[in-house]
C-alpha cells in the first residue's frame, strides 16, 4: 500500500477536517499533561498508519522544533506560575509548575501541526477544496486555501535553492556563527518574496486563462460522498472528543 | 472566429523611483482571419508577451500597465470581458506552465478548467480521452501528477487543458521554448495537426522557425513593440537584412544560402536548401566522411570526475544510473539530452549541490564528499538553469560583486570585475536598478554575469541560452569561448544542436540517466540512432549531408562551413 491508495488518503476530506478540528479543541481544552501527549502520539499512529512516511514526519518535526524549544524555554520564564521555585537567578524564577505549563504549550503547539497535517498530507488539493466547498465555504475561498497550502512546499523550495545559491556564489555557511547565518537568510527571504509574487501573478493568469469563476453552476469531475466508513470513523473521532473531555473532568 | 486588433498601445509603470515607463506595444494593429495561423516573432522584449496577454484579455487588468486601442474577438471587445469569461472562446498556452499546474494529476488538470465552463463529468471524461490524444499524451497515466512529467510532456499537457475547453482562438506563448529537438517536433507536429484538422484561429508568439516555416500563413516580426515587418514566412525571409538586423532568429537553411553567396534563392526548408546544394559539383569519393577538424584537445588532468554516480530523489527509481564522467581541464563540453534526461542533477552534482547516492565526485582530485557547497563554490561557477533562484542583492552590481566578495578578492579587484563583467553583458545602463525589475533575459545575462565575476576555474551552466534572443546568445557564447580561450573548463547544457555543433570541442549526450555518447560532435552526430534514441537530432549541415548522401559535407558542423565546402568544389 502507498501513500495515494491507503485508507487516511481514501477518506472524506471532511472526516479528516473533522478530526483536526476536534483535536484541536481537545488540545485546547485540557491541561492534562497525559492527554496532551496521548493525543500527539495519536496523530503521529494516524500519519504512520495512513503511509504517510516518517521522512515526511521527520520534515514536520523539522520545521516546528525551533518554535517547540523557545516556547518550552519561555513559557516558564514568562508565566513561572505558583508552588515552590526550582532556580531562581536575579529576576527569572523557574518552578515546577511553570516547567510543565511551558512543555504542555509545546505539545498543544505540535500535536496540533500533526493534526492538522492529518488532513493536509493526505488528500489531494482538488479534494480538499471540495471538502471545505461542502462544509459551506465560498469555491473562491475553498480554492485560495487549497492553493495557498499547496503553494507552501513550493515557497519552501524556493528558500531552499536560493539558499543553495548563494552557497553556490561562494557563501560558506559552515563557517560562520549563528548571526551571520540569521543575516544571511535577509536576502534569501527577500528573494523568496519576489519569487513568491510572480509565482502569484503567473497564477493568476493561468487561473484566468481557465475560466476561473466563469459558471455560477460549477460541477466536480470526481465527487466527493461519504460512505459508511467514513461515517463510522467519524463516529469513532467523536467518541474520542467526547472521552477527552470526560478525561479532563475526571479527578486525578 | 478572427480577431482584430486596433491601434493597441501598452505601457508599464517605471518600477522604480524615477524611472521611464516602458513602452511595450506601440500603435500595433493587425487582424487575423477565421482559421489562419499567425507567427510572431522578434526579439527579446519586443512585446510579443503583453500582445498575447492582452489578446487573451488578460492584461492590463491581471498585470500592471495602461492600454489603449482595442482587440476584438469575433465582434466582442475583450477588454469589455471580465477576465476568465473568455476561456471558452480563446485558448492560452503560457511561456511557463509548469508554475500555474496545481493538480494532482493529468486528468484533473485538464478537468479544472471544465469544471468552471460547468461541463458534466461524463463529458469532461470524453473531453479529456480526446485532448490528450490530441497532444500525443495518451500513453500517459492519467493519475500521474502533472509536475512529474518532463518539460516537453507538461507544455502538451497545458496545451490540452486549454484545448479542452475547445477555444475557437488559441494563443501561444513560446510553446517550443526551452524543449529538446524531440520535443520540438512533437509540438510543430501537433500544431500541424490543430492547423489542418480544426478551425482554430492560431495566434503564435515564437522565435523558433521551425514551429512558424510550413505552418505559419502569415508572419509578424516586431521590434520594440513595433510590427516592422508582415508577410508569409517566405516573403519576411526573402529579405534578410532588415530581420537580421531586428535579431529574428534565421533558419540554419538561410544562413546556408548566404554564405553560399546565393542570394536570389530563399530555402527556407532543409529540402529547399539540400535542392539548392545538389547543384554544386559532388565529391571525388571522400575518405574521411564526418572528418571534423575540431576534436577535443588532449589533457594532462582531470577537473571534475564523476565516478560511478547514481543518484535518485526517490528510492528504487534512480535519475543517475552509474555514471562515470571525466572532465578534463580545459575542455569546452555541451551536455545535451531529452527534457527530463537527467541532465540538470547531473550538473548539480558537479557543483555538491546534490550528493550521490552510490559512486564518488571528484574536483581537482579532491573528494567532495566532506566539502560545503561554499567551499565547492571556489573551484566551480555554477548558473541555474532559472535565474530567478540565483538572484537575490538589491542592485544589479550588488549582484555581481556577491561572488567575488565571498571568495574573499581585494576591493580593486571585485571593481574590476564587475567592470568586465558589466561590459561583457551589456549591463553597464542598469548596473544600479534592482534585477528583480528587468526582463526575463536581462535577468538571465545579470545572473550569468554574477557567475562570470567569479572567474572560477569550471564553469558549469545550465541552459544558459533559454530565453535569449540571438544577441543575447551571441554575448553568452563569446564569454564561453573568452573563458575557454584562458584555459578555463567549460560545461554547458543545451538542446540547441547548432550552437553545441559550433562551439563544444566535445559532447555528452544523456539518454534516461545513462551517457549513450560522448565524443567529438562529428564522432556524436555519426551515431544516428543513439542521437535520436536521446530525443535529439543532428546539426542541419549534418543532416543536409546525410539528406544529399554527401559524407564528406558531413564534416561540415555548422551552415557556414557546409557553404564553404561546397564552394570549395567549383
Amino acid at each position: 500500500m502507498t501513500e495515494h491508495t491507503s485508507w487516511l488518503y481514501r477518506l472524506d476530506p471532511r472526516v479528516k477536517l473533522g478530526f483536526a478540528l476536534f483535536a484541536i479543541i481537545g488540545l485546547i481544552l485540557t491541561n492534562r499533561l497525559a492527554i496532551l501527549i496521548t493525543i500527539l502520539v495519536l496523530t503521529h499512529l494516524i500519519l504512520l498508519i495512513g503511509c504517510i512516511s516518517l521522512r515526511q514526519i521527520l520534515r514536520l518535526w523539522q520545521g516546528l522544533i525551533l518554535v517547540v524549544v523557545i516556547i518550552m524555554i519561555l513559557q516558564p520564564i514568562l508565566v513561572p506560575g505558583t508552588g515552590p521555585t526550582l532556580w531562581q537567578i536575579g529576576p527569572i524564577r523557574i518552578t515546577q509548575a511553570g516547567l510543565i505549563n511551558g512543555l504542555g504549550y509545546a505539545i498543544r503547539l505540535a500535536a496540533s501541526a500533526f493534526a492538522l497535517a492529518v488532513p493536509l498530507t493526505s488528500t489531494p488539493m482538488h479534494t480538499l477544496v471540495r471538502g471545505l466547498e461542502k462544509l459551506g465555504l465560498p469555491y473562491t475561498i475553498s480554492m485560495v486555501i487549497g492553493l495557498a497550502l499547496s503553494y507552501f512546499g513550493m515557497i519552501g523550495a524556493a528558500y531552499i535553492s536560493i539558499s543553495e545559491a548563494q552557497q553556490a556564489r561562494g557563501l560558506d555557511l559552515s563557517q560562520r556563527g549563528a548571526i551571520k547565518r540569521a543575516r544571511a537568510a535577509i536576502p534569501t527571504l527577500i528573494a523568496v518574496i519576489i519569487a513568491s509574487l510572480r509565482l502569484a501573478d503567473s497564477l493568476a493568469l493561468g487561473l484566468a486563462a481557465r475560466g476561473f469563476g466563469m459558471s455560477q453552476s460549477r460541477t466536480s469531475y470526481r465527487d466527493i460522498h461519504m460512505t459508511g466508513v467514513d461515517w463510522l470513523v467519524l463516529i469513532g473521532i467523536v467518541a474520542g472528543f467526547a472521552i477527552v473531555l470526560v478525561a479532563n473532568l475526571w479527578p486525578l | 472566429m478572427m480577431i482584430d486588433v486596433q491601434e493597441l498601445t501598452y505601457t508599464y509603470p517605471a518600477f522604480v523611483p524615477g524611472g521611464a515607463r516602458t513602452t511595450a506595444l506601440d500603435r500595433v494593429s493587425f487582424h487575423v482571419d477565421k482559421g489562419q495561423y499567425l507567427a510572431i516573432t522578434g526579439p527579446n522584449n519586443c512585446g510579443k508577451t503583453t500582445l498575447c496577454l492582452t489578446v487573451a484579455g488578460l492584461a492590463p487588468r491581471l498585470t500592471e500597465g495602461r492600454l489603449t486601442g482595442r482587440v476584438l474577438i469575433g465582434e466582442r471587445d475583450v477588454q469589455a470581458e471580465k477576465p476568465g469569461m473568455l476561456a471558452d472562446r480563446v485558448g492560452l498556452l503560457m511561456q511557463e506552465p509548469a508554475g500555474q499546474m496545481f493538480n494532482r494529476s493529468v486528468e484533473h488538470e485538464i478537468a479544472w478548467g471544465l469544471e468552471n465552463l460547468g461541463i458534466s463529468p461524463a463529458e469532461m471524461e470524453a473531453r479529456i480521452k480526446q485532448t490528450l490524444a490530441m497532444v500525443g499524451l495518451e500513453h500517459v497515466p492519467r493519475d500521474q501528477p502533472p509536475l512529474s512529467l518532463s518539460g516537453g510532456e507538461q507544455k502538451r499537457l497545458a496545451l490540452a487543458s486549454a484545448l479542452a475547453l475547445e477555444p475557437e482562438v488559441l494563443i501561444l506563448d513560446e510553446p517550443a521554448g526551452g524543449l529538446s529537438p524531440l520535443g520540438r517536433r512533437e509540438m510543430a507536429a501537433i500544431l500541424s495537426r490543430l492547423r489542418h484538422e480544426t478551425g482554430l484561429t492560431i495566434l503564435l508568439a515564437e522565435s523558433d522557425p521551425d514551429l512558424i516555416i510550413g505552418l505559419a500563413d502569415e508572419m509578424l516580426v516586431m521590434v520594440e513593440g513595433k510590427i516592422v515587418q508582415r508577410g508569409t514566412p517566405r516573403e519576411i525571409y526573402a529579405e534578410l537584412d532588415p530581420i537580421a538586423a531586428a535579431g529574428v532568429v534565421l533558419p540554419p537553411s538561410l544562413i546556408f544560402a548566404q554564405a553560399l553567396d546565393e542570394s536570389q534563392v530563399v530555402p527556407i526548408t532543409i529540402d529547399e536548401a539540400a535542392e539548392l546544394a545538389s547543384k554544386y559539383p559532388k565529391p571525388t569519393p571522400s575518405p574521411e566522411p564526418f572528418g571534423s577538424s575540431k576534436q577535443p584537445p588532449r589533457l594532462s588532468e582531470d577537473a571534475i570526475v564523476l565516478d560511478h554516480v547514481t543518484f535518485g530523489y526517490e528510492p528504487k527509481r534512480p535519475i543517475l544510473r552509474d555514471i562515470t564522467l571525466h572532465i578534463g581541464a580545459g575542455e569546452f563540453i555541451a551536455l545535451t539530452g531529452d527534457n527530463g534526461a537527467g541532465k540538470t542533477t547531473l550538473a548539480r552534482h558537479l557543483v555538491g549541490l546534490l550528493r550521490s547516492d552510490r559512486g564518488q565526485v571528484f574536483i581537482q582530485g579532491q573528494n567532495i564528499a566532506g566539502m560545503s557547497i561554499g567551499q565547492i563554490a571556489r573551484m566551480v561557477g555554477f548558473a541555474y538553469q532559472n535565474p530567478e533562484l540565483q538572484i537575490f542583492n538589491p542592485t544589479v552590481r550588488e549582484e555581481i560583486a556577491f561572488g567575488p566578495h565571498n571568495l574573499g578578492m581585494s576591493t580593486a579587484e571585485i571593481e574590476q570585475t564587475i567592470e568586465d563583467a558589466l561590459t561583457q553583458f551589456g549591463l553597464k545602463h542598469v548596473q544600479d536598478s534592482p534585477p528583480s525589475v528587468l526582463s526575463f533575459s536581462a535577468r538571465r545575462l545579470v545572473a550569468l554575469a554574477s557567475i562570470a565575476a567569479m572567474r572560477s576555474p569550471t564553469l558549469v551552466l545550465d541552459e544558459p541560452t533559454i530565453g535569449l534572443d540571438v544577441s543575447g546568445q551571441g554575448l553568452v557564447m563569446e564569454w564561453f569561448t573568452r573563458a575557454h580561450d584562458a584555459g578555463t573548463t567549460v560545461l554547458f547544457i543545451t538542446h540547441d544542436m547548432e550552437l553545441a555543433a559550433r562551439y563544444a570541442e566535445r559532447i555528452v549526450v544523456l539518454d534516461d540517466g545513462e551517457i549513450t555518447a560522448d565524443g567529438s560532435p562529428a564522432e556524436v552526430f555519426k551515431q544516428g540512432d543513439v542521437v535520436a534514441h536521446a530525443g535529439l537530432e543532428a546539426p542541419f549541415a549534418i543532416r543536409l549531408a546525410q539528406r544529399l548522401g554527401d559524407a564528406s559535407l558531413a564534416a561540415a558542423l555548422t551552415p557556414e562551413s557546409a557553404a564553404r565546402l561546397l564552394r570549395d568544389r567549383v
